[in-house]
């Protein structure tokens, strides 16, 4: 609805002559009012230019003689609506309804319908039957809300959409505290996996993962699209600047995204102005969060009690809860202001967004500034179109530790935080730290900036073919610092008497692209065609230095060159510079018969300099089929169908997230040597080319199902796919010789995922007072490692994870030809002994060997669901957000080291000193808990002020919200989402035992719109 | 109208996509050093004439350990729970391998990786225009160290697996096949035969350290001496040739003392032919104190790193040295004291006890902290960290003058070897001792000589295998297999070339 709100505040009324044949340019303006979707994107207008040379024919017709005929349009709840045309039916004349939703006409002889269309709302056509007064009340046309959804280099409308791609609206984006932007899409859209392992640090940066993994080596995130920008900062965008997020899923539509489409895409539009609404709005909240549990350690005095039993416990006469020591109650504010507004040429919005998250961690915070300016503008007689955007981001950020909260954990709770002389009191043990004095007398922040520019123009140089031009640039630069102080254990114990940093980097990309496009119907067949060009290039820099031993602390990290290791040559520094290319010419047709058989298929040819000289250029291509069966005859008068639709889509795409230069021979340092008598530097090969080096190859088959019944009150998508990765990359023991090394990185083996996605909408009620919708999104995927070998390179397996000292407890996981990715590999735990032994499976011959272990679990959930309730009841709106991951395994470090009365004199969990075990901790699936959780995730009340009696206020919302207000799991640790180890997805499921405490937020917020 | 039309249409394109021919993909380098940016001082030619020199640490640390633990001077048995190291040590005594011990890989891929920098190096130096970049050497001298070098690399890969590829060019041809021993024996003669003139001569500024013809006559002698174990025929003359090449050119001699060819400054002797110039800042990987010393001798030695307590004499080696060697000076056995006389003592099984080393060591799987006698054949140096300065001989006088003597004690001309052995023997004997000189001379006896002569020093797989001994008996060591002779494929090296296997 939004969409039609440049007519309903009227904006075009003053040039309107009561009763005249319109003018050519308001025929436009109104037809470009009702196709407005299409206008704000400069899409494929196709359809209203044709409809257009349709009125410029008729034009001639004259009025002769004319009876007067007044009325009153109105919405369904009453409210009059402005802006609507009305059309004498066969004629040009017409007008549109005024601030009050009337409208007066002049009806010439022999014209006796009226046609009412307004955006948004269906069309009527009314017959006037002498009549001189009609009211007619406007229906909303549900199936024009969504009516398109962003594909690459283009829109498209969404009942031709053949490929797999979910369309999130702002309004639909989860309210409350974002410390991301992609937190907003968590849950939201089927197959997309947003997985934030540190909660709600509000330095931390989520796991995002489409349709399971597709690679070992690569990089496993999406491709981000910030307007237009391939590749752009997910800092530089909040979520109240964004108009709709798209998402890309399947292969044959981000095929066009060739060697980067591997793991979707996502497509980012910002809000523009619109013509005729000039308003400013102000949107703002504050919250707070609230620990929802902590680990279930002894208390002190608990501690205490037990020095009868376990002689080495001292008892430092203090009660202390060191994990309350390290958090606060903290607030956190976000404000956002935005001006928009706009003219028939020209429309613009600016927005300034700060966001100041002090987080729950003492002395971790971020703040966050970002400006943005987007203005566009139409000449020539809208034949070109210019579009301008502006973003500035600062952040400055500081660094919480999650080592602080192991410590917090396993301390010896009745020693105090400090000494008697005021002085940090510190453990003793190797490794050990006063997790508070981490955080006090470390400073590790960061002060970044982001800019990005981009310029789009397209010129529309014959009917229906355009030519399109975009060029940006987006800068990002770090600037990090790091401070120890003098009186740190580390300072102290090594004797480096303080310790500063500095490192920086810098990163630029230039992005060039040209496109063609051109739309035509021939009768009931409408083609689309687009051909582009790509250029990006992607430059790095990095700067860093340090310095040890500093007279006082009073420099911090201002002074680095005050230390000194630089005068006795132990300071250190490093710099460096890196750039690479990406380059692609591209090409898509759209074909559709008469709304009913659809076909998309589309090719890229793209190219980067990281790849080997033998496989520079990869081809993309795609294809996808739809059906919409609603439009055969057989389900026509199928009146409970709305509409139904059958795609199937094959594509191919790649990845290319590898470093740069791996495909050369490059050279390093070899130990200085002796020539002419003197030692002098040596260098030669430090690793293998690879000129066969190229990108990681999916294939992507995909079917589903679109359909929406009873009159759209119910609704779903379904997904079927089948998803290949070949030519993984990994590194392999090299030919040794004829290579010089004997590890090379080179694309190897394959990787499959399948799955089926459904996502449901059911509007359950739908009166004025009172609706309730309800969305419903489910996914399963199944991941096999198909193969990790071929002729040349071999690997059956690789374990990986480590599991940290004490002891000496091997890896987690192994990756295994035939397994899905994310495996446990370990030992089976069948019992305990008398005296509380271990018995694992296989012990009988005296040794548990690599053949007794077994895959004992896998920690990536195979099945994610979201659950959306909305109710809206007079001026109220609830949602109530549920989130769920199942079918998955969580390793819970936690328990396997600290629920253990060997790990005393540390700090225990209480299961410690109840648990039959009495031996020292090993691995396996005894510690291996079921993750699957449901979370009440999101809950936000909200009420609509009645300001039309307010002249300057035009809207007015307060809310409440609460985040992540419950959890219903069997997982005995903290949180059963806990993302991976890394965010490779290789290492899942790793409940570790430094963490970021999880919270519940409670958030207070206002929008109001001037 | 529609004409003008077009002319737009075809004028945008042309500017939109004629002014996008950018297509271009190679890759810019920065902070990244490839072939394509190097070479182009005189400074950055030597710097990658050095690599495949820098490169030659494998002789003492891999390479070594394979050939020093399967013979029967030197062993890391395990003591306690220290030094079982996956077994392969253990292994190596008993000569038990399999294709997976990790000696062999690591000496198997550091040796073709010398092979492989040699080959980068001639490839690239090919197109480079010395004198007009002002190298400070002759292209023609830098191409026969390389090659020299290069015969090196083969010459560890011969020694060790017998049949191996004989590549020539980086990165062809993927899966080499192994060529017979004899041919790789061939291909090294050949190619040092064809490049000696032109290598430098010791006295030369750019020598030390570097293959000149001494060494490369010194490496043919070694290919000659062991030719009939590679080749199957004796070269017994070729390499009383190759040696006199050395001797007649008279700069070489032995150094007075048995043990200056070890000394921290031991670039100076005038008895190394060729030495890798080890040094703790600039060319570092020397560490074998660290492998050798007990614990307790960071204290007593002052050093700036702990050492290992692995490396130790077999009681077969320290036997062969009579009280009044001098050689045997080398070994700490009996109680340890520091450097300003107090009592080391024990850390694990004796700890705290004080720390009496003794020869006897009770087996390779059962020791204890203190068996084995040490060898400080290198003179230990106090207050560094792991590096060693001295210089490692890979080549010696004594050997040359050794290996002459063995071909003629087994061409049956007995008395010019005795002369040339006793050399070698008389300097570590103070003068008037009966058994300082040998009087008549076996096989046997010239194999226990060179025992005492050149333990530690790499050569004793070699010698005992050309000697017919390699399969015999010694301490913890049953008789084993002629097959041992020679090490089997590494796995890691079979597994991804279907042309090479066991």
């Amino acid at each position: 609805m939004k969409k039609s709100k440049l007519f309903r505040e009227g904006y075009f009324f003053n040039e309107i002559k009561k009763g005249v044949l319109i003018p050519k340019t308001l025929a436009i303006v109104l037809f470009m009012g009702s196709l407005q979707t299409f206008a704000a994107d400069n899409s494929d207008s196709f359809k209203g230019k044709d409809d257009l040379n349709a009125s410029y024919a008729e034009a001639s017709v004259k009025a002769s003689q004319t009876d007067k005929i007044t009325g009153k349009v109105t919405d369904e709840s009453g409210e009059p609506l402005p802006g609507v045309s009305v059309v004498i039916k066969g004629t040009t004349i017409g007008i549109t309804t005024d601030f009050d939703g009337k409208y007066t006409l002049s009806v010439p002889e022999g014209s006796n319908t009226l046609v009412f269309s307004f955006v948004g709302m269906l069309q009527q056509e009314v017959v006037i039957d002498g009549q001189s007064s009609l009211d007619i009340v406007m229906k909303q046309d549900m199936k024009d809300l969504d009516e398109v959804v962003v594909i690459g280099y283009g829109v498209q409308k969404k009942e031709e959409v053949t490929s797999s791609i979910s369309s999130v609206s702002n309004d639909d984006f989860s309210a409350g505290l974002a410390t991301n932007t992609m937190q907003v899409l968590e849950g939201k859209v089927a197959g997309l996996n947003i997985v934030r392992p540190a909660g709600s640090d509000p330095n931390a940066s989520p796991q995002i993962r489409m349709r399971g993994i597709t690679t070992v080596k690569a990089g496993s995130g999406p491709l981000v699209i910030v307007d237009g920008i391939p590749g752009g900062s997910l800092s530089s965008v909040t979520p109240e600047d964004i108009e709709s997020i798209d998402v890309l899923r399947d292969g044959s539509a981000a095929a066009i995204y060739g060697t980067r489409g591997t793991n979707g895409v996502i497509i980012i539009t910002t809000k523009k102005g619109s013509e005729g609404v000039s308003k400013l709005e102000y949107s703002s909240y504050i919250s707070t969060e609230v620990v929802t549990k902590k680990p279930g350690i002894l208390s002190a005095d608990e501690y205490r009690a037990l020095k009868k039993d376990y002689p080495n416990i001292v008892d430092g006469g203090t009660n202390t809860d060191w994990f309350d020591e390290l958090v606060e109650t903290p607030f956190n504010q976000v404000h956002n202001i935005s001006l928009s507004g706009g003219n028939k040429n020209t429309n613009y919005r600016a927005s300034i967004n700060y966001r100041d998250v002090s987080g729950i961690v003492i002395n971790t915070s971020r703040k966050y500034l970002n400006g943005r300016i987007n203005v566009n503008h139409s000449a020539l007689n809208d034949k070109l179109k210019t579009q301008v955007i502006l973003s500035g981001t600062t952040i400055d950020a500081d660094f919480t530790n999650y080592g602080a909260f192991e410590f917090a954990a396993r301390l010896n709770p009745t020693m105090s935080v400090y000494n008697s002389d005021g002085t940090f009191w510190e453990p003793t043990g190797y490794g050990e730290f006063n997790p508070v004095a981490k955080l006090k007398q470390i400073e590790n922040g960061a002060k970044n900036k982001i800019l990005t520019a981009s310029v789009k123009s397209d010129l529309e140089i014959l009917e229906g073919l355009k030519l399109g031009g975009f060029l940006a640039m987006d800068r990002r630069d770090k600037n990090g610092h790091y401070y120890e102080s003098k009186f740190a254990k580390g300072s102290i114990a090594d004797g480096y008497n303080g310790h500063a940093k500095r490192d920086a980097s810098f990163t630029y990309t230039n992005t060039f692209e040209t496109t063609i496009d051109y739309n035509k119907y021939f009768g009931k067949h409408r083609v689309s065609l687009l051909g582009g060009y790509s250029y990006q290039d992607f430059t790095e820099e990095w700067f860093n230095a340090e310095n040890k031993d500093f007279l006082s602390d009073a420099f911090t990290y201002n002074n680095l060159g005050a230390g000194n290791y630089i005068k006795d040559g132990k300071a250190g520094m490093g710099s460096g510079k890196k750039r690479n290319k990406l380059i692609a010419f591209f090409g898509r047709a759209i074909y559709n018969y008469d709304n009913k058989y659809l076909l998309t298929a589309s090719v890229r040819r793209e190219g980067s300099s990281k790849f080997g000289a033998n496989n520079k250029w990869g081809w993309f291509p795609a294809v996808s089929l739809g059906w919409r069966l609603k439009e055969e005859d057989f389900l026509k008068n199928a009146d409970y169908i709305d509409d139904l639709k059958f795609r199937v889509g094959y594509g191919v795409t790649g990845n290319q997230d590898l470093d740069e230069y791996q495909s050369l021979t490059r050279f390093g340092a070899g130990a200085n040597y002796m020539f002419n008598g003197g030692y002098t530097f040596s260098y030669g090969p430090s690793a293998n080319p690879n000129p066969d080096l190229k990108w990681e190859k999916k294939k992507e088959f995909n079917i589903g199902v679109d359909f929406s019944l009873f009159n759209h009150k119910f609704g779903g998508t379904i997904d079927l796919y089948n998803r290949t990765t070949t030519d993984l990359l990994y590194e392999y023991t090299a030919q040794v010789p004829p290579m010089i090394h004997s590890s090379i990185f080179t694309n190897v083996g394959e990787m499959n995922n399948k799955g089926i996605e459904l996502a449901l909408n059911y509007n359950v009620f739908d009166k004025k007072d009172f609706s309730w919708d309800v969305d419903f999104n489910i996914s399963y995927n199944k991941n096999e490692l198909v193969s990790l070998s071929n002729e040349f390179y071999k690997k059956s397996f690789q374990n990986m994870g480590g599991l940290p000292s004490p002891g000496n407890l091997g890896d987690a996981y192994r990756l295994q030809e035939g397994v899905a990715v994310g495996s446990f590999f370990g030992k089976k735990f069948k019992g305990f002994t008398e005296d509380g032994k271990w018995i694992f499976e296989g012990q009988e011959d005296g040794v548990v060997s690599d053949e007794d272990k077994d895959f004992i679990g896998n920690g990536n959930p195979t099945v994610f669901a979201g659950l959306t309730n909305t109710v809206r009841y007079k001026r109220f709106d609830l949602t109530v957000f549920l989130r769920g991951a199942f079918d998955y395994d969580v390793l819970n470090l936690k328990r396997m080291y600290y629920a253990n009365a060997k790990w005393l004199p540390n700090n225990i969990l209480k299961e410690g000193l109840t648990t039959k075990l009495n031996d020292d901790p090993q691995y396996s699936d005894y510690y291996l808990e079921k993750g699957d959780f449901v979370k009440l995730d999101n809950v936000t009340l909200g009420y609509t002020f009645n300001v039309s009696k307010i002249e300057y206020l035009s809207k007015c919302r307060l809310y409440i919200s609460g985040q992540n207000l419950a959890v219903i799991t069997d997982y005995s640790g903290i949180d059963p989402e806990v993302g991976g180890r890394n965010a490779s997805g290789l290492e899942p499921g790793w409940d570790g035992r430094g963490f970021y405490p999880r919270t519940s937020i409670y958030t207070l917020g206002v929008n109001i719109e001037f | 109208m529609k004409k003008i039309n077009i002319k737009i249409v075809v004028a945008s394109v042309l500017v939109l996509f004629g002014s996008v021919s950018c297509t271009n993909l190679d890759e810019t380098v920065y902070s990244t050093i490839t072939a394509d940016n190097f070479y182009n001082t005189a400074d950055e030619v030597v710097a990658a004439y050095l690599r495949p020199y820098s490169h030659i640490t494998v002789y003492t640390q891999d390479y070594w350990l394979a050939n020093e633990l399967s013979g029967d001077g030197v062993a890391w048995p395990q003591k306690g729970k220290h030094g079982y190291d996956g077994g392969k040590w253990q292994e190596l005594h008993w000569h038990k391998w399999t294709p997976t011990n990790w000696t062999f890989w690591q000496s198997w891929r550091k040796s073709y990786q010398g092979v492989g920098f040699c080959n980068q190096v001639l490839e690239d130096i090919e197109k480079i225009d010395f004198d007009e970049m002002r190298v400070p050497i002759s292209k023609s001298t830098m191409q026969a160290e390389l090659r020299a070098l290069r015969a090196f690399y083969y010459y560890m890969l011969c020694n060790d697996f017998g049949d191996v590829p004989i590549v020539t060019k980086v990165g062809e041809t993927m899966s080499p096949e192994p060529k017979k021993r004899a041919e790789v024996f061939k291909f090294i003669v050949d190619e040092l035969n064809a490049i000696v003139g032109d290598l430098p001569i010791k006295g030369d500024a750019n020598s030390y350290a570097h293959f000149t013809q001494g060494a490369a006559y010194t490496l043919l002698a070694k290919m000659y001496v062991n030719g009939e174990v590679f080749t199957g025929s004796p070269k017994w003359d070729e390499c009383i040739a190759a040696c006199d090449k050395v001797i007649s050119a008279g700069r070489y001699s032995l150094d007075t003392n048995w043990q200056d060819p070890f000394k921290i400054d031991n670039h100076t002797s005038n008895e190394n032919i060729l030495a890798i110039p080890y040094d703790n800042v600039n060319m570092t990987g020397f560490y074998l104190l660290t492998r050798c010393l007990h614990y307790s001798h960071q204290k007593g030695f002052n050093l700036g790193n702990m050492p290992w307590n692995g490396i130790v004499t077999q009681p077969d080696l320290y036997d062969l040295y009579s009280d009044d060697d001098k050689r045997k000076s080398q070994f700490l056995v009996g109680l340890q004291k520091g450097l300003d006389g107090e009592i080391l003592l024990g850390t694990e099984e004796f700890k705290d006890q004080p720390l009496v080393i003794t020869k006897e060591i009770t087996s390779m799987d059962k020791s204890n902290e203190r068996e084995g006698a040490r060898s400080i054949k290198f003179e230990v140096e106090a207050d560094i960290r792991y590096h060693m300065n001295n210089d490692f001989p890979i080549f010696r006088y004594a050997d040359v003058l050794l290996m002459k003597a063995e071909c003629l004690l087994r061409k049956g001309e007995e008395g010019d070897a005795i002369i040339l052995a006793n050399k070698v023997r008389a300097r570590a004997f103070d003068e008037g001792i009966e058994e300082r000189t040998y009087e008549s001379l076996t096989l046997d006896e010239l194999l226990d000589e060179r025992g005492r002569e050149f333990g530690y020093e790499g050569l004793r797989r070699q010698d005992l295998i050309r000697f017919g001994k390699f399969g015999g008996s010694w301490w913890d060591k049953q008789p084993s297999d002629k097959t041992k002779e020679i090490f089997p494929y590494p796995d890691r090296a079979t597994g991804n070339n279907p042309n090479l296997s066991n």
